[in-house]
């Protein structure tokens, strides 16, 4: 048995994270624990010196994760109303990036299993998409129109009514 | 080996020559639901055969000795027909795929126009997507004939004096020319036997002059040269044996390579060997008369029996293409995002690039985001217009864009409650339609076609007329991805009570059911006509006036009356199928706006837990925690005695498509 399961409630011990372009970062265990990724990683024993490989989580991304966890794990038990509301602080700046941040900082919590910040981004990313046509949203994540011209006219086609504002059905008229 | 789909919804398979039994290799009839499943493809690919849906066109890739069955997504097919689309199943060995072709081809009166080609990668693709190599030739490809994969290339047959070939690996289009003796105009069958291509002609329908079948063997491939091999008088043949017959395998002279036996297999189930030596093979022998095969049905009438050939093989389906889009956590990243959107949004971000489509078109988004707008939002409130049936917003009623829809007490218009985001409405006159109020291009009308000629006619004309009141249901398969239309209703002739269902998306005919199918009955228990049904059975709550029963976060509940007390109780199922009492609500205080004859709970609001009561004359939130109620909407008292207008209230939650 490795030592560090005897005291897995010790948050001092540090766990080491490595990103997909071979970055290591460290972190509390109880921060690594947001993750669920990481979490079961640690409980099967697999957190050594080497540190966890992260496949799909490239160094960018993964600190701004760390510093998530690091601040949220540090704040999670009996919160006072003032820390609450410096948390929720933190949130709302911690968020706003570039679009191609929040991008791989959605892909990468909902990969690493990290719930709060997951939502954050969705709902984040949710907001930007709002009220946006598909001509808009593309340009604001860097999407490629891939489809062809018939696919394209297809598409118009089969999706008519959300397009319209109202539009009576043509069978009963 | 022969595949047959029997009358009970079984893939079989027969050994030819000399099987004397019919084995039953799968069921499927979890997919066809009381029509049948053809084998499209002739011979195999590796084991793996393409098989159509009769009654909803839907193709899927199986393999019967495994009994994997994958559906191939397909919402363009309805509206295509399935007569000018051929299908086909190619392999390629250096990238072991495995290749869906097919060509569509758009006649005007009868003379093509366009060719289409499109492919769909088995365990990779996500949609159909068009060939890659160049425009396919005009074609007029052959009515329901699959493609024949030989060579590498799948050979499609079609009428003009060719054969248009597509390698399945390159993506090209190549034409190989019929034997000079086949009118332009005719369409002659592609067959491979034992390793060479064969083209038949000569297709006998008993209305037909009589033209003898002829079988030419392709010698060299690529110089394209044909051989006669048999030209076969048919006129002492039986007319069953005629109808169809395809040749399925070549039987050689013991020690040689010269054919002396062909196998034919036609459209009635028959299997049939003629011997070119004897007569010219004017003597069909037959080898598997249908008649003694009970499992087919044992009929002897023409009922159209397509044949497949079977392989046994290991090779497997693949991945589904829901398994395929959620493998990879951009997209399960992309789903998490969209479906906090509104319906009508999320429908208008499938135009932005191939992946959101996929995500977005997939069952289980839609499901996703159903349950995410049930759990989380409040709920949606949407009028009908019982004239029109048009659905109209509360906030654009409040507002004064639309005015309210009001029907009268008399009315025998129906709304179902509303099941995963869709609902069955409509009356006599205007007929039953399944709507998405979402989505107001979504509509699609419900027939009830009776095999049973007697209830029918037993009906008087105000039956017919009121058949749906109040006893249709609309159900959802939560296995499937099916909404299940129900209908209960008594019979003249015992005055039992049966029940029929349907599946609503899909049409096809309504299925008499002993007792409700498990899966749709067990499909969350929620809709009203299967809650009724289901009421039969089970016990209702301890009291003796049940309203009304509505399924509120996917729990049963039965409002019922006290008059005496002037309160609405509301009663919930527990897993046991025991009743407790979740709410009391005094309705006494609300009179006369409320009464606990006329509200009904509609919704519960998963913001805040209010619980949505309609009279339908008003409208109202009730608070259970503090208990005030928030009317919303109302028409206000009556103007007078004969003003009995009230407005067709239904809640509604939201959905994909």
């Amino acid at each position: 048995m490795a030592a560090a399961t005897d005291d897995a409630g010790d948050s001092n011990e540090m766990i080491r994270v490595v990103s997909s372009d071979g970055e290591h970062f460290e972190m509390p265990e109880a921060a690594a624990n947001l993750s669920l990724v990481l979490r079961h990683m640690i409980e099967d024993d697999c957190a050594d010196a080497a540190g966890i490989p992260l496949a799909v989580v490239a160094a960018k991304p993964l600190a701004k994760i760390v510093d998530y966890c690091t601040k949220h794990a540090a704040k999670s038990s009996g919160l006072t109303i003032e820390e609450a509301e410096e948390l929720k602080r933190f949130d709302a700046e911690f968020i706003e990036v570039d679009t191609d941040m929040l991008y791989d900082l959605l892909v990468a919590a909902d990969f690493m299993g990290v719930e709060g910040l997951s939502k954050l981004a969705v709902q984040r990313t949710a907001d930007l998409i709002k009220g946006k046509t598909p001509e808009q949203n593309r340009e604001t994540f860097g999407i490629v129109n891939d489809f062809t011209p018939e696919e394209e006219e297809e598409i118009c086609k089969e999706n008519e009514w959300a397009f319209q504002i109202t539009k009576p059905p043509s069978r009963l008229c | 080996m022969f595949l047959v789909s029997d009358d009970e919804d079984h893939l079989c398979s027969w050994q030819a020559p000399g099987g004397d039994r019919v084995r039953r290799l799968m069921s499927v009839d979890a997919i066809t639901q009381g029509s049948r499943l053809i084998p499209l493809t002739g011979k195999p690919c590796r084991g793996l055969v393409l098989l159509r849906c009769v009654s909803s066109l839907w193709h899927y890739v199986c393999n019967p000795s495994t009994g994997e069955l994958l559906p191939v997504p397909d919402c363009r097919i309805a509206e295509v027909g399935e007569h000018c689309v051929s299908y086909g199943l190619g392999y390629i060995p250096a990238t072991r795929e495995y290749k869906i072709v097919r060509l569509l081809c758009c006649c005007d009166n009868g003379v093509p126009v366009a060719t289409r080609c499109e492919v769909f990668v088995l365990g990779a693709s996500t949609c159909w997507r068009p060939s890659a190599g160049g425009k396919p030739p005009i074609y007029n490809v052959a009515r329901g004939k699959a493609a024949v994969f030989f060579n590498g290339k799948l050979h499609f047959s079609g009428s003009g004096g060719s054969i248009v070939t597509f390698d399945v690996a390159n993506q090209t289009f190549g034409l190989l020319m019929h034997p000079c003796d086949i009118p332009v105009t005719a369409s002659p069958r592609v067959s491979e036997l034992g390793g060479y291509l064969y083209v038949s002609h000569g297709m006998h329908f008993s209305d037909e002059p009589q033209e003898p079948f002829t079988m030419w063997k392709l010698k060299d491939y690529e110089a394209a040269r044909w051989e006669k091999l048999c030209c076969i008088d048919q006129s002492a043949w039986p007319d069953a044996a005629k109808t169809w017959m395809t040749p399925v395998e070549i039987i050689y002279e013991p020690g040689s390579r010269r054919e002396k036996k062909i196998m034919f297999k036609s459209g009635t189930g028959k299997v049939f060997a003629v011997d070119l030596d004897v007569d010219g093979g004017a003597r069909p022998e037959i080898l598997l008369p249908p008649e003694n095969v009970p499992a087919m049905g044992g009929s002897t009438d023409f009922v159209p029996r397509l044949m497949g050939m079977y392989e046994e093989s290991l090779v497997s389906v693949g991945r589904t293409v829901e398994e395929i889009i959620f493998s990879s956590p951009v997209s399960t990243a992309w789903a998490e995002v969209l479906k906090r959107l509104p319906t009508r949004s999320a429908a208008r971000l499938a135009a932005v690039c191939r992946d959101w489509r996929a995500v977005i078109g997939t069952a289980c988004f839609a499901r996703s985001h159903t349950a995410h707008v049930k759990l989380r939002g409040k709920p949606r409130i949407m009028f009908v217009d019982a004239s029109t049936v048009k659905f109209a917003a509360l906030e654009d009623v409040v507002a004064g864009v639309a005015p309210p829809p009001l029907v009268s007490q008399g009315s025998k218009f129906t709304c179902t409650s509303s099941c995963h985001g869709l609902v069955i409405c409509g009356n006599a006159t205007k007929g039953y339609f399944l709507c998405n109020p979402c989505a107001t291009g979504g509509y699609r009308k419900l027939q009830v076609e009776f095999d049973d000629e007697a209830s029918l006619a037993s009906m008087d004309g105000q039956d017919a007329d009121t058949f749906f009141h109040g006893s249709i249901g609309l159900g959802y398969d939560g296995e499937t991805s099916n909404h299940i239309a129900v209908c209960l209703f008594y019979n003249r002739r015992d005055y039992q009570m049966e029940c029929i269902v349907r599946d609503a998306q899909l049409g096809g005919p309504w299925f008499a059911t002993d007792e409700p199918p498990a899966s749709s009955a067990e499909a969350g228990g929620k809709r009203a006509a299967r809650l009724r049904q289901r009421q039969a059975v089970l016990e209702g709550p301890p009291r003796s006036h049940v309203m009304s029963i509505v399924e509120i976060r996917d729990t049963l509940c039965a409002a019922c009356s006290c008059l005496s007390s002037g309160t609405l109780e509301l009663w919930t199922m527990k897993d046991d199928h025991s009743w407790s009492l979740q709410f009391e609500i005094d309705l006494d205080r609300f009179s006369p706006e409320y009464s606990p004859e006329t509200a009904v709970p509609l919704a519960v609001d998963g913001s805040d837990g209010r619980i949505l009561l309609s009279t339908g004359r008003s409208l109202g939130y009730y608070d259970p925690g503090t208990g005030e109620m928030e009317t919303i909407y109302s028409l206000g008292a009556p103007r007078d005695q004969h003003d009995d207008d009230k407005f067709v209230k239904q809640k509604h939650t939201e959905k994909g498509h």
